[in-house]
């Protein structure tokens, strides 16, 4: 089921209503959360349940064991068992193929012919997220830092919760789990809050996103022959998507949970209003990044170790977040792309320059801030370019074609690939206006959380955004991070 | 939570009344462009038409009004257009009753069709809903009801929604009617709005349908063709407003259901359609099935 669905829409009132009717019984609440979940999980692909029930079964014991684990090297048995179990389903089931064909190429380029087959193998949507999510569970206890939950039904509900489950964000045991185990208030303003981010989720999604998408695609696709006017709108238009896909997803799936009761983790904070890169990674993606930040840089040493390992840990973060989204060369090399964009930064000490919101306490951006967003939104959109290309080779000939400028006018271009002018400039007012709402709102949690406060001005608001997202509901299209 | 649910509630109801409002404003919207040309030609033409066929394809590709008439002496408008299915021809009938006065006898020739099923593909489309109002709803949801197909029952709720409530609808229609309608062709007024596939191949060059040909030649379907012999004579009935599920009681409208006809693979252009020739056989055969009937109601 995806949340820019019909199904979605008739799902989650009932949902609702089942779920506060069942306040007084915190225990057939979580069932009716888990049973929605598996539900909601189940109509994209029954099978593919079996994984996550398998992976919240193993980590269920797996947490209850490391307590009681007699010795260092039985816990570490146990963890390495949940890493396996995890890590096996991801390497299987979305980086075995990439593995085959990487060692068909290198074979090739060696000199020799390996004769391996691709498996046909499908991957199952929102793999890299409840993987990585039910793994926090059993690293925290193994750290000692989380106590872990006797009760099953509480440590299912918390791997399945269907906010969440497919595209994130990636939740934290400690923060999740005693959310899930304590008793739920209504809260009015929360719920009204979640409807308000549910709203401007499928906005930027179904509005800004799917329309990006529809140039997008040509543009990529066609890219040898258009001149570098056209990749330019191509690119920045891809940025967008991107952006408006994955944090509209994230704003649903959070405006959902707070329907229910539930805070999950801000995703996204603004990201392109950062003024470098350091700043751009603590507003993009932020449950993924700090993910790795606390799994993988602090146990390398983070920060804490001499300049060359700390570079070291940089590239390891950055190279295995290109390889999360991806089982292709190109995000790696994306992954890479911000590594190295990253690194003079923490050579010169200036990576936590930034750790304020811009412009704070001001209604509109110094010229040297907006020179520094353009700069880091201009890098960031370079390094998509890999991001969405097929192969490193199409993304550097991207970019190349990018400096042929021939004398064609755009709405020209735009006629041969069969899309029209009069969509650009709608696309363009859509991102116009969310760029607007999400500046105003740059210091909450989502675009629509401060508003007019003259009712009938918000109410205008409101009903604007239900009809254009109405008018642009169809088609249903998957979202990016479902490929993840 | 109950203060919650019920603006939530004010909220969609006021949400519902406006997009309601909306649709209101929209201008009629006819489905098809051939259908409205179709219809503003006739309208405008002085030529008195008094038997109109309506249906999908095989009534627009297959149906030669000039040759119906040289049989039944009458003068005969092709209304088919393609993929206008059951509920869809229905829709356009109803409406163009509305539009053009009929002062005299006048036949309707329906095709005789199944109503079909809102593929996966097609649902939301505009194509598949905007003729999807009530007295639609009520013919679909019985008949799938009737058959147990509750995801078809579903689709058609569905489609009525989504097109009162004009959702996905409005960019569509009002980009529709800013274009500039072109007249309808002349190979096709001339014909009385009857354009066969092989004549569009030769006359709009189109590969597509050429290509379309070739391939069904070369298919085992065409070699293995077999006739349907239920439908080797057409079959033509007299039947009542309420059966074509017209509201009418004008009673110079006269009512009737033809059926396709199976021929031998020789006189197709593809699968579904006849070629040049095989029209020719089967509006012949519908003129002398008309005229038979005709002649037997007289003598009754």
């Amino acid at each position: 089921m995806l949340f820019n669905s019909i199904e979605y829409l008739f799902f989650l009132p009932i949902v609702f209503i089942l779920y506060w009717s069942l306040n007084k019984q915190l225990k057939a609440q979580n069932l009716l959360v888990l049973a929605a979940s598996y539900f909601f999980y189940g109509l994209w692909d029954y099978r593919f349940l079996s994984l996550i029930i398998i992976s919240s079964f193993a980590d269920y014991f797996i947490g209850l064991n490391l307590p009681k684990a007699a010795s260092k090297q039985k816990k570490n048995l146990l963890l390495t068992l949940s890493l396996l179990i995890n890590f096996g389903f991801l390497l299987y089931f979305k980086y075995c193929n990439f593995f085959i064909e990487s060692f068909v190429d290198l074979s090739a380029m060696l000199g020799f012919t390996a004769n391996l087959q691709t498996l046909n193998i499908i991957l199952p949507v929102g793999i890299s997220f409840y993987t990585f999510q039910t793994l926090s569970y059993t690293i925290d206890i193994y750290r000692g830092s989380l106590q872990p939950t006797k009760s099953a039904l509480n440590f299912f509900t918390y791997v399945a919760f269907f906010p969440q489950l497919v595209a994130g964000p990636i939740e934290r045991a400690a923060k999740l789990l005693p959310q899930i185990e304590l008793k739920r208030t209504f809260d009015y303003d929360q719920a009204k809050d979640g409807m308000r981010q549910i709203l401007w989720g499928l906005f930027k999604k179904v509005v800004i996103a799917d329309n990006c998408a529809l140039f997008v695609n040509p543009i990529f696709d066609n890219y040898q022959e258009l001149s570098g006017s056209v990749l330019i709108v191509g690119a920045i238009l891809f940025s967008f998507q991107i952006y408006c896909d994955f944090s509209g997803y994230s704003d649903i799936a959070i405006g959902t949970a707070k329907l229910l009761g539930i805070q999950l983790m801000q995703n996204f904070a603004t990201p392109y209003f950062a003024r470098d890169i350091a700043e751009f990674w603590r507003r993009w993606h932020i449950s993924l990044s700090t993910w790795f930040r606390d799994y993988l840089y602090i146990p390398l040493g983070g920060s804490r170790v001499g300049k060359i390992l700390q570079l070291r840990n940089i590239f390891a973060i950055f190279l295995v977040s290109g390889f999360w989204h991806g089982a292709n060369w190109t995000f790696i090399f994306w992954g890479l792309i911000h590594a190295l964009c990253y690194i003079p930064q923490t050579l010169a000490n200036t990576n936590r320059k930034f750790l304020g919101t811009v412009a704070e306490s001001k209604i509109f951006p110094g010229l040297q801030e907006i020179y520094r967003m353009i700069q880091t939104f201009t890098i960031v959109t370079l390094a998509w370019i890999f991001f969405r290309s097929p192969s490193i080779g199409d993304s550097f000939s991207y970019i190349q074609r990018i400096f042929i400028w021939e004398n064609l006018e755009l709405s020209t271009v735009l006629d041969s690939l069969r899309l029209e002018m009069e969509n650009l400039y709608w696309a363009i007012l859509f991102i116009c206006i969310v760029l607007v709402f999400e500046w105003f709102n740059r210091t909450q949690k989502h675009g629509l959380e401060i508003l007019p406060k003259f009712i009938v001005i918000r109410y205008s608001i409101y009903i604007a955004l239900c009809l254009l997202t109405l008018e642009y509901f169809y088609g249903e299209s998957s979202f990016i991070y479902f490929q993840f | 939570m109950k203060l919650f649910a019920t603006k939530v509630l004010i909220f969609a109801g006021l949400l519902c009344s406006i997009l309601f409002l909306i649709k209101q404003t929209v201008p009629y919207y006819w489905g098809s462009p051939l259908i409205e040309k179709k219809i503003k030609h006739i309208a405008q033409d002085s030529k008195v038409y008094d038997n109109f066929f309506i249906g999908s394809s095989k009534t627009y590709r297959q149906i030669n009004p000039e040759l119906f008439d040289r049989k039944t002496k009458l003068n005969s408008y092709n209304l088919g257009n393609i993929g206008q299915f059951y509920l869809e021809s229905n829709y356009i009938l109803d409406h163009f009753l509305e539009e053009y006065p009929i002062k005299e006898k006048t036949n309707i020739l329906i095709q005789e069709m199944q109503i079909s099923k809102i593929a996966d593909g097609n649902l939301h489309t505009l194509k598949s809903k905007y003729f999807m109002d009530f007295k639609r709803l009520k013919i679909g949801v019985k008949y799938f009801w009737n058959k147990k197909d509750y995801t078809q029952v579903y689709r058609h709720i569905l489609s009525f929604i989504e097109n009162k409530l004009c959702i996905g609808e409005f960019r569509e229609i009002i980009d529709y009617h800013l274009k500039d309608a072109n007249e309808l062709r002349n190979h096709i007024q001339e014909q009385n709005g009857f354009y066969s596939l092989e004549q569009e191949v030769v006359l709009d060059d189109n590969k597509d349908l050429l290509n379309r040909n070739k391939f069904f030649k070369k298919s085992n379907q065409y070699k293995k063709w077999k006739i349907n012999e239920e439908l080797k004579n057409v079959r033509i009935k007299k039947i009542t407003p309420s059966y074509a599920n017209i509201n009418t009681e004008n009673e110079l409208l006269a009512f009737h259901q033809f059926s396709a006809i199976s021929l031998d693979a020789k006189y197709y252009f593809d699968r579904g359609h006849l070629n040049d020739k095989g029209v020719e056989i089967y509006t012949k055969k519908l003129g002398n099935a008309f005229n038979l009937l005709h002649s037997q109601t007289n003598a009754q």
